[in-house]
């Protein structure tokens, strides 16, 4: 039955994740873009809350995390900054990967450094052209005996002094998730347009061997590859609603206290409507992340509910991100405001897992 | 616990308004839209459906009409039939028997007595209708600039004025009518009346002719020192207090209306993303240059999600109305957001199926000029975002304006 409500336990975590978010974050958002770093202290605080890298009970972990509930999180926490929020997820992604994807043995060796502290970890997951798995180009071939994995990854979380690095890539019809070591491909460090804070590479994987044992294939069906695969994807665009919603906000307040010819600028329609259209983006995207996280966690995984989540929270942040600096003027445009930012990181982050070029384009499945 | 799946009953609800849309309200929406007119059997089906604004549960299901009422989802429930038959026809859905837009004005201002004394009559399967008055040629988004007076004169209030877009005004058996008793006292000295047909002074004028929603009657009422009881003030005697009253009464019924305004949108929205979407799997072939195909489908795509949206939109505001959670903030992101992307979806199919778009060999045409409406009705987009800002930003002070 249709139901909106949060579970106790998923109001506790994400009061506990929103005053992370507004004493720790926000605060060190500058730092960390300035740094290029998230840093030691932050990534064990973010580790210690246990989503960001859930590690399964019986390894040693806090215990898994549904789709839902990382997702929750991951907006609170992208509400503070979007792109501490993103960094820390798309390394602990490595511990969901090989929770739900590894064989036991895998899971003991690639799940320790998380077990321990705030391990670093790195998939490979968006391309060039788009993160949507229809469209991936990163292959795994098979010639003789042996088989190699070949293609370009972007935005992959810096895999150099990294414990865990994993590629998602293409295997005829199914997706695999397969171990690499940075050594043996080409890391170009990126530096980019947003979220600064966390060094990322272009990856290029040019026939690199696959060895037997470093596929994760601790599963039957393909279907739950591709399931595990969303729920990463899912984390994206849980961060682009916190950014659509924080930038909403943001601009909000702004309005009722900055004041123009005589009121403030938020008792004028043009900037109160935008105010509205806001506030709409960020709540349809968390509806439509939502549903595509309730559906896998419901074990009725639909990649095209993954697909348009992803496309229409990327369109959110990058939409709001851009009232909100335009609503701020002046002042949004520089860093004494973080909206700036967030705008930058959204725009970012829908270059590779866009709307209209490499979401809405690949669901091309709507009529073919 | 977050969950999306509607309940079994919702789903069959779902099936049965589909099946119903499809097969016995699709088939003649052209012609509906030619005479204006519903077939008398269709509209003694829609009757016996019980869908007259109570969402009660088809008798066919094993329900009864109460089952509705007592059903936790029940406006859950309304918006999911709602999109179901809007997809089969959204001019017929004005047209379905009860009491329309005076239903939920009554049943928020109304006393028990009056509830059961102007509703009960739509109890019936028999084909009668209410409608609700408000908009006058000077008032629309502004209501508050209503002239239609009520002037009380003993036992009786004295009623004189014009309104204007009354859906199914001049075949009504009742009409809830908002009037000021007092100009001066603005929104407080607005009050609902409940005027029965063939009252003296009472009269039908121009039935208006329309860009869509052809199917649906649109008329003007004259109140021409129409005469009616005490007991016809919604709300009796307490409606007077100065702190209750009319306008009050006009905006709750809004809440509970414009979700639903926003799934019959999302009906049509829908309807033209589908027959958009098997046109062009009919009609592109591998001839198609690459760049048009892609174009069509990021079109189509982008289509489909903003409708999906929406309607989770809608639910949510329904989702909460069920719950007894103050709604008026989705409510209005639900009708904010629903007419225009499902507008959006409308232009698209036509210019996706170029000429055959715009032909009425095919309804999306129509669909096109039904669902611009929906942005402007139960308060137009602009109003929406009004309610939406001034709960967002509070209650702004603009004293200071030069």
């Amino acid at each position: 039955m249709f139901d909106l409500s949060l579970t106790e336990e998923q109001n506790a975590l994400k009061d506990v994740l929103h005053d992370i978010a507004q004493r720790e974050l926000r605060p060190a958002a500058r730092a960390v873009e300035a740094e290029g770093d998230i840093g030691p202290a932050l990534r064990k605080l973010l580790w210690e809350t246990g989503v960001v890298a859930p590690v399964p009970e019986d390894l040693g972990g806090p215990g898994t995390v549904d789709a839902v509930t990382a997702v929750i999180a991951a907006e609170e926490l992208a509400w503070g900054d979007p792109a501490i929020a993103w960094g820390v997820f798309a390394g602990g992604a490595v511990a969901i990967l090989v929770s739900l994807l590894g064989t036991r043995e895998q899971q003991r060796r690639l799940l320790d450094p998380f077990v321990e502290g705030p391990g670093n970890g790195s998939v490979a997951l968006a391309e060039p052209s788009g993160a949507a798995t229809s469209w991936m180009t990163t292959t795994i071939t098979a010639a003789g005996g042996s088989s190699s994995l070949s293609g370009t990854k972007s935005l992959v979380p810096d895999p150099n002094p990294v414990e865990a690095c994993l590629c998602v890539a293409r295997d005829g019809d199914v997706l695999r998730v397969v171990e690499f070591d940075p050594d043996l491909v080409r890391v170009e460090r990126e530096g980019k347009l947003g979220l600064e804070g966390v060094p990322t590479a272009t990856v290029v994987f040019e026939e690199m061997p696959v060895e037997s044992g470093t596929v994760l294939d601790g599963y039957d069906d393909p279907r739950v590859a591709e399931a595990a695969v969303d729920r990463c994807r899912l984390l994206t665009a849980a961060v682009n609603v916190g950014a659509a919603r924080a930038a909403a906000e943001y601009a909000a307040t702004y309005a009722t206290e900055r004041h123009a010819f005589g009121r403030p600028i938020g008792a004028f329609q043009a900037v109160s409507f935008t105010v509205a259209d806001m506030a709409m983006r960020a709540d349809s995207a968390r509806l439509l992340v939502w549903q595509a996280a309730s559906a896998i966690d419901s074990g009725n995984h639909d990649s095209h509910l993954t697909r348009r989540a992803c496309a229409h929270a990327a369109e959110a942040a990058v939409a709001n991100g851009n009232d909100a600096v335009q609503l701020l003027g002046g002042a949004g445009y520089v860093f004494d405001h973080p909206v700036e930012k967030w705008y930058r990181d959204a725009q970012t982050l829908a270059a590779v897992d866009s709307f209209d070029v490499a979401g809405d384009a690949a669901s091309e499945e709507v009529f073919a | 616990m977050i969950e999306f799946t509607p309940s079994p009953l919702a789903r069959q609800i779902q099936e049965f308004a589909h099946a119903f849309a499809k097969d016995s309200l699709r088939p003649i929406a052209r012609q509906m839209d030619e005479s204006g007119q519903v077939p008398e059997d269709v509209l003694k089906t829609l009757a016996q459906l019980g869908m007259g604004g109570r969402a009660a549960i088809p008798k066919e299901l094993g329900g009864d009409e109460e089952a509705g009422e007592r059903t936790s989802e029940r406006n859950l429930i309304s918006m999911i039939g709602a999109e179901e038959l809007a997809w089969g026809d959204a001019g017929v859905v004005l047209n379905i028997p009860g009491p329309g837009l005076a239903g939920p004005a009554i049943e928020s201002a109304g006393t028990p007595d009056q509830i059961e004394r102007f509703l009960g009559r739509f109890t019936t399967d028999e084909i009668r209708y209410g409608a609700m008055a408000i908009t006058e040629p000077q008032a629309g988004s502004d209501v508050s600039a209503i002239e239609t007076r009520a002037v009380r004169d003993g036992n009786e209030w004295v009623l004189k004025g014009r309104k204007v877009f009354c859906t199914n005004g001049a075949k009504a058996d009742i009409v809830v009518v908002l009037a000021t008793i007092d100009r001066e006292l603005g929104r407080a000295g607005h009050k609902l009346f409940v005027v029965e047909k063939g009252t003296p002074g009472f009269s039908v004028g121009k039935i208006e002719k329309k860009m869509g929603l052809r199917a649906s009657e649109t008329a003007e009422l004259i109140l021409d020192d129409v005469r009616v009881p005490m007991a016809n003030l919604l709300g009796g005697e307490a409606a007077l207090d100065p702190k209750g009253g009319g306008f009050r009464g006009t905006m709750k019924t809004f809440d509970a209306t414009r979700p639903g305004v926003a799934a019959l949108a999302v009906g049509i929205g829908r309807a033209a993303f589908e027959y958009a979407r098997d046109w062009s799997r009919s009609e592109l072939s591998i001839a198609t240059p690459p760049a048009r195909r892609a174009a069509v489908a990021a079109l189509l795509a982008r289509c489909e999600r903003e409708l999906a949206a929406a309607r989770l939109l809608t639910w949510r505001a329904a989702w909460m109305a069920d719950q007894r959670i103050p709604n008026t903030t989705e409510a209005s992101m639900a009708k904010a957001y629903g007419p225009m992307v499902a507008r959006r979806a409308c232009e698209a199919a036509i210019r996706i199926m170029g000429g055959e778009g715009y032909s009425k060999e095919h309804l999306v045409e129509k669909w096109f000029r039904d669902v611009k409406v929906y942005d402007i009705f139960e308060g137009t987009g602009q109003i929406q975002r009004v309610v939406i800002s001034r709960k967002i930003l509070g209650k702004l002070d603009t004293a200071q304006a030069a």
